[in-house]
């Protein structure tokens, strides 16, 4: 893919789901200013990526896998850093980012989920971000985080498990009652 | 009972891919910005310039036929100097940077 054809693609997923990627990115965010970086260097990532995405896999799913992935990260480097600053404690009393994340809309449904899945142990995460959110076969999971379907399937069994336990106040919602 | 399992299963896979996907509209300074910063990616991905290149590749050439200094017939001073050209590009392609982020009210 020439640089010119990847920008082309590149904004016009950025104008098609931005919403999508925006509404994952709030999120992971506690500030206005961490939200414009952190949605920023997720089209960044889309760019980086987009070349090798598999052509099966929906535009819409992919990108909320990589937001996800991306969001994730930025978390995970604003819990260490924020554990550094609280072992010196001299640093200036600037916790904009202590807590859960003021960003993130009411606790939705959706909310609820996310928060959910990022509590799985990382195998378990990237299955379920594969499998369910994007919507890859066992096979193709397998392939993407190079583990053997066995473990895919073991991986999201035990998710599904989790998942359905911290979620279990929302059956309601996911579970018919004729079973 | 396996079978129950499954369905609910998929009745929870189902729930989550219907409700994780939730929409906000960006804020169209957010979304120029974003362009913006999707373009100068593009640009800056090839962040060394050409003269640094051969600099490089210069230098790796005259490095490895000084550790050889028998070795100097023209055709492995030819091998020699396409070595280090691969050598150059593949040092300036590694070192291509992402771009900086578009601040609120850049142009």
């Amino acid at each position: 893919m020439s640089d010119e054809a990847l920008r082309q693609r590149a904004v016009h997923l950025s104008r098609a789901y931005g919403p999508l990627v925006y509404g994952i990115a709030r999120r992971y965010a506690h500030t206005t200013a961490d939200l414009d970086d952190l949605v920023q260097d997720m089209w960044v990532r889309v760019v980086e990526i987009l070349p090798g995405k598999n052509p099966a896999s929906p535009d819409d799913r992919w990108l909320c896998v990589v937001a996800a992935n991306v969001g994730f990260e930025f978390l995970k480097r604003r819990r260490r850093r924020d554990a550094l600053l609280k072992l010196f404690r001299f640093h200036p009393r600037e916790t904009d980012g202590a807590g859960p994340s003021p960003m993130a809309m009411a606790d939705s449904a959706a909310s609820r989920i996310w928060a959910a899945v990022d509590a799985l142990p990382g195998l378990q995460r990237q299955v379920v971000l594969h499998r369910v959110i994007e919507g890859m076969s066992t096979e193709e999971t397998a392939q993407a985080i190079n583990r053997a379907e066995g473990t895919v399937k073991a991986s999201l069994h035990r998710a599904l498990r989790t998942l359905g336990a911290e979620l279990a106040d929302l059956e309601s919602l996911w579970s018919s009652s004729d079973l | 009972m396996e079978e129950h399992d499954e369905s609910v299963d998929e009745q929870l896979i189902e729930f989550i891919r219907r409700e994780a996907l939730e929409e906000v509209p960006v804020p169209p300074e957010l979304q120029a910005r974003i362009e913006r910063r999707i373009e100068a990616t593009l640009a800056t991905r090839h962040k060394m310039g050409w003269g640094s290149t051969a600099l490089i590749s210069g230098a790796a050439t005259l490095a490895l036929g000084l550790a050889n200094p028998a070795g100097f017939d023209p055709a492995f001073v030819l091998l020699l100097t396409l070595a280090a050209v691969v050598y150059g590009a593949g040092v300036r392609q590694l070192t291509a940077v992402p771009a900086p982020r578009v601040q609120e009210g850049s142009a």
